[in-house]
């Protein structure tokens, strides 16, 4: 039975076996409000060419969804950063869990400043990713992390293993995305004013202390409307990714999910869970199936503010 | 015979009849009527802390709040009224369909307001599954959490008592004495805020715990006995406490904000759920994936199920100083049976002595001790630290030792081990 279903997707994707996903990112900047503060974010927007820049800069980045066929990958990469102390910021993208071609890059002092080649400043850079796996990954800024990634260069990537199935044999019919991070809007003033990097007021990320803890990029607000999550007796998938630099532990209240894999790799057997330990750079995906009604979700770290909150809203049959 | 076995056969005439279980504390039943109040904690460095928390029906505030204990399938209503200054409330993750009723709505419940005990909200759930669960403010939780609004509960399985209590509805699950480890940590510069009423000045971001709990106690007060008269709020101690074979179930509980790698010394547990459910491969097989560890990972919001047990297995000395032609102990690894201790001990004048150490190191056993020395080891027990291994939480803001620590006492068979 199992052997069929597989022959069956692979006649059903075999034209698209080999081709290849691709798509045309810029490493931007943007200003967001948290709280009624501005503050200076970079981050990734989606543009339809390469000439133009018609694509709003994201916090988080566009979810890049890869169709389940295809195993090459290609992200051609644009910069328009600013520069920082009177030098040029390089940028480049990293998907930790995907196999590549690494090719770091060193500052003057021999240090490793970049896990992968850079694009610098104007120009546009290719990444390609040739077997690509299917799961639910973090894709980032392989360049001065340290800074880039909290800055907000960080963004969600998915391929499902084929039509409606996450993993071999794990099924699903509807799907939300929860991607943590957080801001220290002190070290981004820092980097917004040029006043970040030796010599300057803050030298380094040493002293990073987050206020504002983010679910997807934004700040919970009791006005917010509760997230669809799909209806009773359907399978919801939660994606979970943190792209913070701490550890978040989402708590579902009201229900236990199923836990399925881990940094895009499937669990043998799926654990039961209401909480989940999710450490920075990790992603998760867990499985819901609960009756109609809303459920809390949230760090149970209880950040300040419950920013990290949100209400799925689970249909009636 | 030896002397040794001379206490042993003493203790195991007066005590053999004792088939006493050690429980968890705390209330059961049904129906709870618990009320939110004030009142001020103490710590062994000498503080006394501003808490909230819950308290059972006309007691003071409780650090954390009453064990619930119920039966799995059972209807559980908990009733709560509001002495505080602000509204509070109750989550019960892990628990289906919860129904609130009465009060205001909030973000995550039903919440009470700030009323002196005016009205009432009342949660209702049915417990449908068995395991170790928490309770919390779901109101303002950042700060009520921090602030004490905490508490354990437990869902029994149907009983058969033939082989001892259960964890949960499966034969893998049994146990003799079963301990709980509800594990917080502190910011007193919190606490004082919210005393002095300047709640504008709070900023969670600079949170900087200083102190460090299990059971709202910390080392060495969680070694005291529970009820103490002197910890009116913090009426629960952690002093774990078995025979060799038996097997300890460890309830542990991340109720507060931080992680916890919690380390029993000893012997690797096994992990046999997580979050009220078994590490099982499929429904009915019980923790056939259960995980051999040294560290407890306790994560804020999680329950960890754990079993112990300690025969001294790997030692390579008889844990008894028995001769080999000795009787064997119940439960005694028999392979060490008559083996010496590898050491020569040191002369008397050469030690300190510990109010713990009976004198000598076979289970069991006294040895002569200079005047004064000793005393807190009446049945010659074998000690083994348990604790957080984050080394900065075993101190009471910045003495050592303290915080999240307690010890294991491994007692000569047939010592009593009473609640």
């Amino acid at each position: 039975m199992r052997f069929s279903t597989a022959v069956l997707c692979f006649l059903a994707l075999a034209p698209n076996v080999g081709s290849a996903a691709e798509f045309i990112l810029r490493a931007d900047v943007a200003t967001k409000v948290y709280n009624g503060r501005p503050v200076v974010m970079w981050g990734f927007a989606l543009d339809s060419a390469l000439d133009v820049e018609d694509g709003a800069v994201q916090i988080p980045g566009p979810v890049l969804t890869v169709p389940p066929g295809d195993s090459t990958l290609t992200i051609r990469l644009k910069n328009k950063l600013p520069q920082l102390n009177g030098a040029p910021t390089p940028v480049s993208i990293v998907i930790p869990g995907q196999m590549a071609t690494m090719t770091p890059e060193r500052a003057g002092n021999g240090r490793v400043r970049s896990f992968t080649h850079e694009t610098a400043p104007g120009a546009v850079g290719t990444y390609t990713w040739n077997q690509l796996a299917p799961g639910t990954y973090l894709y980032m800024s392989g360049t001065h992390p340290a800074v880039q990634v909290q800055m907000g260069l960080y963004g969600a990537l998915k391929k499902d293993f084929s039509a409606g199935n996450v993993y071999q044999n794990i099924s699903y019919d509807k799907e939300l995305i929860l991607l943590y991070s957080e801001v220290d809007p002190a070290l981004h003033d820092a980097v917004a004013s040029d006043n970040y990097g030796p010599g300057k007021a803050v030298k380094s990320t040493i002293n990073y202390q987050p206020r504002y803890f983010l679910v997807n990029g934004t700040l919970h607000a009791p006005t917010d409307p509760a997230l669809p999550a799909g209806a009773e007796g359907e399978q919801v998938l939660l994606r979970l990714l943190n792209a913070g630099l701490r550890t978040v532990a989402p708590l579902l209240q009201g229900a236990h999910m199923k836990l399925v894999a881990e940094d895009g790799k499937r669990y043998r057997f799926q654990k039961e869970q209401y909480s989940v330990l999710l450490s920075a750079g990790k992603t998760t995906d867990a499985l819901m199936n609960a009756q109609a009604g809303s459920y809390p979700l949230y760090d149970r770290r209880l950040t300040p503010g419950m920013g990290t909150l949100s209400i799925l809203q689970v249909a009636a049959p | 015979m030896t002397k040794k076995s001379n206490l042993l056969l003493a203790l195991l005439v007066l005590f053999g009849g004792n088939t006493a279980q050690a429980a968890i504390p705390g209330l059961s039943g049904s129906t709870f009527e618990l009320s939110a109040r004030t009142g001020h904690i103490s710590t062994p460095d000498g503080h006394s802390i501003l808490n909230w928390g819950y308290a059972p029906p006309a007691g003071a505030m409780q650090y954390p709040g009453p064990t619930l204990i119920v039966d799995q399938g059972q209807l559980v209503t908990v009733k709560l009224r509001n002495h505080l200054p602000a509204p509070v409330s109750i989550v019960f993750p892990g628990q289906e369909s919860v129904i609130a009723t009465g009060g205001t709505a909030g973000p995550l419940t039903r919440e009470v307001p700030a009323d002196d005990g005016a009205s009432e909200v009342t949660y209702t759930f049915r417990a449908n599954h068995a395991g170790t669960y928490m309770y919390h403010s779901g109101t303002n939780p950042e700060l009520q959490v921090e602030m004490g609004l905490v508490g354990a509960l437990i869902v029994k399985p149907t009983q058969t008592m033939a082989h001892g209590p259960r964890a949960y509805p499966n034969a893998h699950t049994h146990y003799q004495h079963e301990y709980l480890f509800l594990l917080t940590e502190i910011d007193p510069g919190i606490h004082e805020l919210v005393e002095l009423g300047r709640m504008g000045e709070i900023d969670m971001t600079k949170r900087n715990p200083v102190l460090w709990f299990i059971n709202g106690r910390n080392a060495p007060d969680t070694m005291l006995n529970a009820f103490v008269p002197w910890l009116p709020h913090q009426p629960y101690n952690s002093l774990p406490r078995m025979h060799p074979g038996e097997t300890l179930l460890m309830r542990v509980i991340g109720a507060g904000h931080d992680l916890h790698p919690f380390h029993p010394h000893g012997n690797n547990v096994l992990i046999i759920a997580r979050d009220g459910r078994m590490l099982e491969s499929s429904p009915g097989m019980g923790p056939d994936l259960g995980i051999s560890d040294f560290t407890i990972k306790s994560i804020p919001g999680q329950t960890v199920d754990a079993l112990f047990t300690w025969t001294g297995k790997g030692l390579g000395w008889d844990i008894y100083g028995h001769n080999p032609e000795d009787p064997l102990q119940p439960n005694e690894y028999a392979p060490d049976h008559g083996k010496p201790l590898p050491i020569q001990l040191p002369e008397k004048q050469n030690l300190t002595f510990g109010g713990s150490y009976s004198g000598s190191p076979f289970l069991g056993a006294m040895g002569a001790l200079p005047p004064g020395e000793g005393g807190l080891n009446e049945n010659g027990g074998l000690f083994f630290m348990w604790h957080s291994h984050a080394e900065k939480e075993m101190v009471n803001d910045d003495i050592f030792p303290g915080g999240m620590m307690t010890m294991l006492i491994i007692e000569p068979p047939g010592a009593p081990i009473e609640h």
